[in-house]
């Protein structure tokens, strides 16, 4: 169920372009190329960010927006990857996934994995 | 590190499994005396999410939560109680957080700290040590700004409902009791203010309220800034649906440039003055106060005579004072959001936990990644990435969709509505669960 809902939020859609549309933060914008040398993120606090929205630890399993506890790490940076190439048209997560550089997805594909595959108030 | 190791290594120990409450390594114990000692003031989404993800990295810290109030409210997404939500979807109280993460409730208001015995006084006499203090205490309102308007008169006729609460229900009943066709003025302050989208989400929400309850009703944005986000899709929406641009518009837009900023009030008469000097009577007048550094932040000298707490963005610290922390809509930071709090908060619990094992905090990241909505049937995207370097800002991103192309997928319309609702249950549990 979950993952039929996960598939209908990902549409053929064409990436807008690298923009930054934002009329109060215009002068704030930098490319990624600009940040791609910088000290990396770790893998949590890359993750910490999803969690608004994939649950603590990517650990919601009740909603349409999937979990990502748990994950096999191949899998989620094979899938990172091609939402970040535009490989894999999504609406949301083609923006989201091209702000992290590759040893970030790896990192993050490391933490998921390493987290239980069962939902954040199951533990006691 | 591998936790179900952890587990049977503690097991093996001999320390019972009672002792470990299992895959999150929480352990239930008592305080430990001479662990550090966090103090938290504030208890809402900035201080609840510092709370919860420093207890679930750290075992041993203690860690005090300061806030007077028993019930929080959460701002975002409330504007749908002026539309009928109930507003308790919205509230949590702290019993679940409070035992789940250990925490110490001190249910007072904060009214002086001692930076140098690193001390914090509460309204009730209490003195708090702290080893790390993290200050998340919201914004304080400017009111005098807009001439003949005052806090008093916020709390009871012209409301300004940007602290969810009873502000929230007062203004539901105004916009319900309006004649037909009468005029609601929302008027926007000048950024930066918290949850930039929300007045124009409000304006959206009413008029399609309006739409079914009060067809000839009328919405005026006064404003005191030249756009907003979300502009292209929200004015899109309007054109669409709620005639706007035309002769019956349910919804106008002055912005600052044509002089929409409100100068004065006057609430006998119910009218506004703009800048351009036009004056408009109104049924419900929203204003929406400036918003500056909290009060306290202010008295206790961290503001160091800004408008904000300015803080190093590399650990959100305090360039005024050591060890301590500064989050949420009081701090320097570019846009105030929920969702930026949160992650605030994350980075100063792994900034706090890397200091008590002697390590320099991490690279920091921050996502103001939003889902939205301008009505039941149009849902919209923000993702907005920012970085660090030399302790300042950089804004890796900032995107807004759907495009004017996409926009005219119904079905994708209404998947993202789906998914903004969902947003709105899964901050939630992220922040109080």
């Amino acid at each position: 169920m979950i993952i039929r809902l996960y598939c209908s939020l990902i549409l053929m859609m064409s990436l807008p372009a690298l923009a930054n549309e934002n009329p109060f933060t215009k002068e704030l914008f930098i490319a990624p190329e600009h940040y791609q040398n910088d000290p990396p993120v770790s893998g949590k606090m890359a993750a910490d960010t999803c969690s608004a929205c994939h649950g603590t630890q990517g650990r919601i399993f009740n909603e349409i927006i999937p979990p990502l506890a748990g994950l096999p790490k191949k899998r989620f940076i094979t899938m990172m990857m091609r939402f970040k190439r535009g490989q894999r048209p999504a609406f949301i997560m083609n923006s989201i996934a091209r702000t992290f550089t590759r040893e970030e997805i790896e990192r993050m594909g490391d933490y998921f994995a390493q987290q239980p595959p069962k939902p954040w108030l199951e533990t006691p | 590190m591998n936790q179900l190791n952890r587990r049977n290594l503690l097991k093996l120990m001999g320390i019972s499994a009672l002792s470990v409450t299992g895959l999150t390594g929480i352990r239930k114990q008592a305080f430990g005396a001479s662990s550090a000692q966090v103090v938290i003031v504030g208890g809402g989404i900035g201080g609840i999410t510092t709370a919860k993800y420093l207890r679930i990295i750290n075992n041993e810290v203690n860690i005090t939560v300061v806030e007077p109030n028993s019930l929080y409210t959460f701002c975002p997404g409330s504007n749908e109680v002026l539309v009928g939500e109930p507003l308790s979807d919205f509230q949590r109280t702290y019993d679940h957080t409070r035992h789940r993460y250990r925490l110490r409730l001190v249910a007072d208001s904060v009214k002086d700290i001692d930076f140098n015995r690193k001390q914090v006084k509460t309204a009730g006499g209490e003195n708090i040590s702290y080893d790390y203090l993290v200050m998340s205490p919201g914004p304080d309102f400017i009111f005098d700004d807009i001439e003949g308007w005052s806090r008093e008169l916020a709390n009871r006729k012209i409301l300004h409902a940007w602290k969810a609460g009873k502000q929230t229900l007062m203004l539901r009943d105004q916009i319900r009791a309006m004649p037909r066709g009468g005029v609601m003025v929302i008027s926007p302050p000048v950024m930066p203010y918290r949850c930039p989208p929300a007045p124009y989400e409000r304006a959206s929400f009413v008029a399609e309220w309006m739409q079914k309850h009060n067809r000839r009703g009328k919405i005026i944005i006064l404003d005191h800034n030249p756009g907003f986000v979300f502009q292209q899709q929200y004015i899109r929406y309007w054109t669409e649906r709620r005639g706007f641009g035309t002769d019956h518009a349910m919804i106008e837009w002055v912005s600052s440039a044509q002089g929409g900023a409100v100068t004065e009030l006057d609430a006998g008469k119910m009218t506004v003055t703009i800048r351009s000097g036009e004056t408009i009577k109104a049924d419900v007048i929203n204003l929406i106060p400036r918003h500056t550094a909290n009060r306290l932040t202010r008295n206790t000298g961290l503001t160091q005579g800004k408008d904000w707490v300015e803080v190093n963005h590399h650990d959100m610290s305090s360039l005024a004072q050591a060890d301590v922390y500064v989050l949420g809509d009081t701090a320097d930071f570019y846009i105030k959001t929920g969702k930026l709090a949160s992650d605030q908060a994350k980075v100063i619990a792994q900034a706090i936990d890397a200091r008590l094992h002697d390590k320099e905090p991490g690279q920091p990241l921050y996502a103001n990644d939003c889902l939205a909505k301008a009505g039941s049937d149009f849902g919209m995207t923000l993702t907005e990435t920012y970085r660090e370097r030399d302790g300042k800002l950089l804004l890796a991103q900032s995107i807004q969709r759907p495009l004017p192309k996409e926009s005219e997928n119904v079905f994708l319309r209404h998947l993202l509505v789906s998914a903004a609702d969902n947003w709105q249950r899964s901050f939630r549990r992220d922040v109080f669960d």
